[in-house]
Parts: structure tokens; sequence; C-alpha cells
């Protein structure tokens, strides 16, 4: 998602990025109110192992977003929202106050290609209609990840260091990479 | 989708280390090329370029395709992906 965001040209805002003493929910509705665009990914609603607690951040800060847009009126009503989920129908059992919203899926399978897909398509609609082709987005994606992971272990980092990148080394690796590649 | 947050920075000195090295790679040619899974095919593509060199059915054809490129000198190592887009393993 980042790097697709990256690669479209489009600079990605994390609240972990931000100043980090200010409190976490001043800084998500200050990026809420703040971006043009934003993107809510509810695939981790439904934790995946045995006594893992399923992640509610994401349909939190879309229930955030969908109050504030509700209550500023004009001054939000050019701001676009994503929202995303494997399955294109699983939120209205699990958020079935969302029924009758668009909610675009990725599946299970192929997700990095599907949402890499979904993310460039979007942006056609949303962003520019000039964007590169979602399949050329995947292909450099896969030779993106690898040439970090190279460099990683060239540096030392474990399997485990890698798999734990923080989401700030990732965007500042990507956007490096990126640049460099479309100069 | 699977990389997870958390983890402080590098330092400064490793950081611009690898961003320049990954400035390199991004820039730079080397004659690699990628094995890579798609739906329902697998691909080898050159490194650099936009578009698949080679599509094939199954995973093992596709091996079998890039290291005769190996063999050959049309490439100098083979990357295989895993579906993440990770290395699964590199050949030379």
């Amino acid at each position: 998602m980042i790097f697709t965001c990256l690669y479209c040209g489009l600079e990605p805002r994390l609240s972990q990025l931000e100043d980090s003493g200010t409190p976490r929910i001043k800084t998500i509705l200050h990026l809420i109110k703040s971006s043009k665009y934003s993107i809510h990914d509810l695939s981790r609603m439904k934790s995946e192992a045995a006594n893992e607690l399923a992640r509610f951040n994401m349909p939190f800060e879309l229930g955030l977003e969908l109050g504030m847009k509700s209550i500023a009126g004009n001054k939000m009503k050019n701001k676009k929202c994503l929202v995303l989920d494997t399955e294109r129908h699983r939120y209205h059992a699990a958020i079935s106050d969302l029924s009758g919203s668009d909610i675009a899926s990725y599946g299970k399978q192929e997700q990095v290609e599907r949402l890499i897909k979904v993310l460039r398509d979007w942006f056609t609609h949303v962003v520019n209609p000039k964007q590169p082709p979602a399949n050329k987005v995947f292909l450099e994606y896969n030779e993106f990840v690898s040439d970090l992971q190279i460099e990683l272990v060239a540096a030392e980092f474990s399997q485990r260091d890698i798999d734990n990148l923080s989401n700030a080394e990732y965007i500042h690796y990507a956007g490096e990479w990126v640049g460099s590649r479309l100069q | 989708m699977s990389k997870k947050k958390s983890r402080v920075l590098t330092s400064g000195k490793v950081k611009s280390r690898i961003t320049r090295r990954l400035n390199i790679a991004a820039s730079t040619t080397e004659g690699q090329v990628h094995v890579i899974p798609r739906s329902s095919a697998w691909i080898i593509k050159k490194e650099g370029a936009e578009r698949a060199y080679r599509v094939y059915d199954v995973k093992a054809k596709a091996l079998a395709g890039a290291r005769s490129m190996l063999s050959s000198g049309l490439a100098s190592s083979i990357v295989i992906h895993d579906k993440y887009g990770r290395i699964d393993s590199i050949e030379s």
C-alpha cells in the first residue's frame, strides 16, 4: 500500500510518523482533517490465529472520519476516502451500520497484486487519471522489495528485524528507491 | 501486506548507507532476472524492465527459463520471489 502510494506520487501519512509527544488520537484527528485522501483497510478486524485479538484501529478511524465529515459539512466535502477489505461483503456482518456503502475488496489470493490494482485504479478516479499501469507497479514493487531485502541483509539485519521494520523506515527507503527509479 | 509496525530507527550512518545503496540499485541494472508469481502464472522479469520477459504456467518452467538465461550469460543472477514480493532464494 505504501509503495503504491509513493509510486503514484502520493505522500503516505501515518500517525506513527508524527510528533510522538502528541496523544495518538489527536494526531489521527489532525491527519484525517488535513489529508486530501484516506484509505481504511478493515482486513484485520478478524483475528487470524487462536487467541489473537482482532485489530479495531482501522474501523475506529473510519468511524472518526465519517463522523468528522458529517459534522464538517462543506469544509471536508472534497475529502476522498477508500474503504478496503479482503472480502467485499464481510463488513455487512461486522459493521452493519456501513450497509449501503461501497467497499473495495482485494481478496485472499494474490493479495499484493490485487491490492496494487485496487489502489492504482482508485487513484485514477480521485487523484489523477494518468497513473502507471498496475502491472508495472506490481513488477516494480517486487524489484524494490528484493533490493531492500538485499541491502538490509548486507547491513546485518536479521530476518526478524526486516519483518519488523518500522513504517517510518519503510516509507523512507521506498521513497528513496521510487525517487531514484523515476528520475 | 504482512509488514508490521514498531522498532526503532536504525542509526543514521547505517540508514544513510542503505539509502545510498538503494538509490544505486534502483537506478542501475546488473543483469539480474526476477522470477515472480502472478495470478495463475509465473513470469521472468529482467531487472528494470516494465513488462514480463517471459510468462509460464508453472514455477518449474519459469525457473528452467531463468537458469537457461543464467547459463548462457543473459543473466548475472536469478532472484526468486514469494507471493509477497520477498526473496525466496537467489541463484548465481
